[in-house]
């Protein structure tokens, strides 16, 4: 498994780890099932304490991301596919919530926003202009 | 399980005291000691390892007083080197295998190659660096639970410097092992040390999950008129140059959501340090 750390990020570094792991199950990277480093072996690799990375774990483990077999290691978990799913359609959620708010406040109408939707996905100029 | 554990600690010296310390080192953690020249780090180690008499409070490594066997099992690095100038590496194998029961020559000569380290050269011709390295290989290889070492990487240059802090990881690969480390180079230890316990005067000023300590503390750079808004429960200290106040605040998160407007900035301990020992608490 491949971490790099950016030490000057605002991200902290535990969260680093966490979306590192994330990014790499999504790129199928990191498959199911397949083991991921020891807490230890992971701090020494990366130079760092082994409370940062025992932090991104547990954080992996509760969202179900990693499973941990005492005695065996920690592992994708079989099911990372689904909870990374989970998660992006709560973020897309979260920024069409956001979306709706902003339209509100600039009383733009809904069939609007519809229509910008649509425009951007059949190809419109995005913000990069590319 | 706690590797060292000491309640009220307390020493009075010519120079200033040791204050009612109390702080602890978990199994299988790395934990940093910091604090300026005359803190009162050496002497804290020193009396934790009866080395100077205390006049109370409590020390107890594995949970237990320090005892003969327990000496057996901890290994103090000193920021000097007590060999006579002219021995030399293999020399003081063979002098210290009848001394230490658990003494390892393979690991001791692997380490020694390792770090290349000349075998055969007097070590009063050694550099600082050279001696600083010894000591530690020497710590080491007698193959302690238990690491303390008094400013390790003070005369080391920053190669030599990463190396050690190698070592320390793999001494800690096995979770039955711990380290305490004192240094007044704070950078060493943001980066592998898993709680910080920081040191003035004689007295223990803060001790904190190193993570804690980088996230959740902050710094605000303000004018006197935003610094009146802050509330003052969440200060741990500021200062004042040139009519900017500089505030090292214990809850970051909360502040920046609560004014968004203020320049909040990530602390180093070393600014941490720095802003308490000169400026008001």
């Amino acid at each position: 498994m491949d971490i790099f750390i950016k030490k000057n990020s605002q991200l902290p570094i535990y969260e680093q780890i966490v979306e590192q792991v994330k990014y790499q199950i999504s790129e199928g990277i990191l498959e199911p099932g397949s083991s991921v480093p020891s807490i230890r072996a992971l701090a020494k690799t990366l130079r760092i304490s082994v409370i940062t990375v025992q932090r991104a774990y547990d954080e992996l483990v509760k969202e179900g991301f990693i499973e941990t077999i005492p005695g065996k290691g920690s592992f994708i978990s079989e099911n990372c596919l689904v909870f990374f799913e989970e998660e992006m359609t709560k973020k897309l959620e979260y920024h069409l919530q956001s979306v709706i708010k902003i339209a509100r406040q600039l009383d733009i109408s809904i069939h609007h926003v519809h229509d910008l939707l649509d425009y951007f996905n059949q190809g419109g100029d995005s913000d990069e202009g590319d | 399980m706690k590797a060292i554990e000491i309640k009220n600690l307390s020493k009075k010296l010519d120079a200033f005291h040791i204050d009612r310390i109390n702080f602890t080192v978990p199994k299988g953690n790395i934990v940093g000691l910091i604090g300026e020249n005359g803190a009162g780090k050496t002497t804290t180690i020193k009396l934790m390892m009866d080395v100077i008499e205390r006049d109370s409070g409590e020390v107890r490594f594995f949970g237990k007083p320090l005892n003969k066997d327990l000496k057996e099992e901890i290994s103090v690095v000193y920021d000097e080197i007590n060999f006579y100038e002219k021995v030399d590496v293999v020399k003081i194998n063979t002098i210290l295998k009848h001394i230490f029961k658990a003494w390892d020559t393979t690991r001791y000569f692997g380490l020694i190659n390792r770090f290349k380290l000349p075998k055969n050269k007097a070590i009063g011709n050694f550099s600082k660096g050279m001696k600083m390295k010894l000591n530690i290989i020497i710590g080491l290889a007698h193959s302690p639970k238990l690491l303390i070492l008094d400013e390790p990487t003070s005369g080391l240059d920053p190669s030599a410097r990463m190396e050690m802090l190698d070592l320390f990881l793999e001494f800690i690969q096995n979770e039955e092992h711990s380290i305490l480390l004192s240094s007044h180079i704070t950078n060493d230890l943001e980066r592998i040390a898993d709680y910080i316990v920081m040191m003035h005067h004689g007295k223990i000023i803060l001790q904190l999950n190193k993570d804690e300590l980088l996230y959740r503390y902050g710094i605000i750079r303000c004018s006197e008129k935003q610094f009146q808004r802050i509330p003052k429960n969440v200060i741990f200290a500021y200062q004042i140059s040139n009519s900017i106040y500089e505030v090292v605040i214990n809850n970051a998160p909360g502040m920046k959501e609560a004014y968004p407007e203020l320049t909040i900035d990530r602390i180093t301990i070393d600014d941490m340090m720095s802003i308490y020992i000169r400026g008001e608490k």
